[in-house]
């Protein structure tokens, strides 16, 4: 036990980790939260069984190096836990630490595997490389194709998984691209209608999560249904002007929200972290090319950081 | 220092490549400065960022005045 865990000086968090693994060994029930990104957090009961269902045991997997990016609270940060303890793997506890920290971590412990939010992999981007990382799993977030491809550059050896999961399903759909494609066998209890994700269980319950297609089996998740902003009667998704605003090169991460107008209901705000002085009106001549009228800033904040949450996405409350 | 409203007028004009030089009280903005309603948003944002306040919130604003008039108030 003693070895799972490589940070030198254990945190709290790390005590909680710990406790976490005595639960498992105990079959104890765990309370988990989902994230609440779009509404309220729930409080879902897992038994040790389901959170055991999605957890590969490899002997590929002995001894690889994880960093745990997650609150173990949750049940993403359960998942890497989990993958990582029953597979005799190490331990390195990223969460909530800076990117400094993050990057002295991965390279004093050769992390070798890494689960993350897009938000989180953001926070890397920069000049370092990491080359110890073999295998690099994203999700919970939108996934840009312009995402995908800096994350190569990021880490240049490693695999790169998108993969689609929700609390109360586990992971649905795993994909080696920004996209995700249905095979005959998925569509049994996965089907796309009006650009919705639906998933079935005892009857087809709508994720409110939209996608587009590219084509008759493939999609590119895009949003979800409860964040679109209405501007004048217009649906915006404050995701694809994120998108599109980390596109550009001096932009570092971004967070678009609604604010309440007189005239058109909500007008589009976002904040924005960049790595050089621009101004509103360069930012927004650079956005004309990706976004409508409605969809560009009427306001510009340039911040230090966007806040996140504890599951490492963006808090849109 | 606060903009001042040819400033604010011309920052929300930029977007469709006009730039006014002079108004008066009587200069209307949509008919005047062919401001739709993204640009009404556009301004009541700029305005309120700058004086704090919201000039549409009880009624409808049409001439330079009107705005001069709440910026007053």
């Amino acid at each position: 036990m003693s070895n799972f865990i490589l940070n030198n000086e254990f945190s709290e968090s790390d005590l909680g980790i710990l406790n976490f693994i005595e639960k498992i060994k105990n079959k104890e029930l765990i309370l988990f939260e989902t994230s609440g990104t779009t509404g309220k957090p729930k409080k879902i009961n897992h038994s040790v069984e389901s959170l055991l269902k999605n957890i590969k045991i490899n002997n590929k997997l002995n001894n690889v190096v994880w960093g745990l990016t997650y609150d173990y609270k949750k049940i993403a940060g359960s998942q890497v836990i989990l993958q990582s303890y029953l597979n005799n793997g190490n331990l390195v506890n990223l969460f909530n630490k800076p990117k400094e920290e993050i990057t002295d971590l991965i390279s004093k412990f050769n992390i070798t595997h890494i689960s993350a939010t897009p938000t989180f992999y953001r926070l890397l981007f920069g000049d370092t490389v990491f080359k110890s990382i073999k295998q690099v799993t994203l999700g919970g977030e939108v996934v840009t194709e312009q995402l995908f491809k800096k994350l190569e550059i990021l880490f240049p050896n490693a695999n790169i998984t998108n993969i689609y999961a929700l609390t109360e399903f586990g992971t649905l759909l795993s994909s080696r691209h920004h996209y995700f494609e249905l095979s005959e066998k998925k569509l049994e209890f996965i089907k796309i209608k009006n650009n919705h994700i639906y998933v079935k269980t005892d009857k087809w319950i709508d994720t409110g999560d939209i996608v587009d297609m590219i084509d008759l089996t493939k999609f590119i998740i895009v949003g979800r249904d409860t964040n679109m902003i209405n501007v004048g009667g217009v649906k915006v998704n404050p995701l694809k002007i994120e998108g599109a605003l980390n596109n550009l090169d001096f932009v570092k991460n971004s967070f678009v929200y609604p604010k309440k107008n007189s005239i058109v209901g909500n007008v589009v705000i976002a904040d924005v972290v960049t790595n050089k002085i621009v101004s509103q009106i360069y930012v927004k001549e650079m956005l004309k090319n990706d976004l409508t009228t409605y969809e560009i800033p009427l306001k510009i904040n340039f911040v230090e950081h966007i806040k996140i949450n504890s599951t490492g996405k963006i808090i849109r409350k | 220092m606060k903009k001042n409203l040819i400033e604010i007028i011309n920052e929300v004009l930029s977007d469709s490549g006009k730039k006014i030089t002079t108004v008066t009280g009587e200069t209307d903005l949509r008919k005047d400065l062919g401001m739709d309603s993204m640009n009404l948003a556009h301004l009541t944002v700029i305005i309120e960022d700058e004086y704090g306040i919201d000039i549409f919130d009880d009624g409808i604003i049409s001439k330079i005045s009107d705005i001069e008039k709440k910026i007053n108030e």
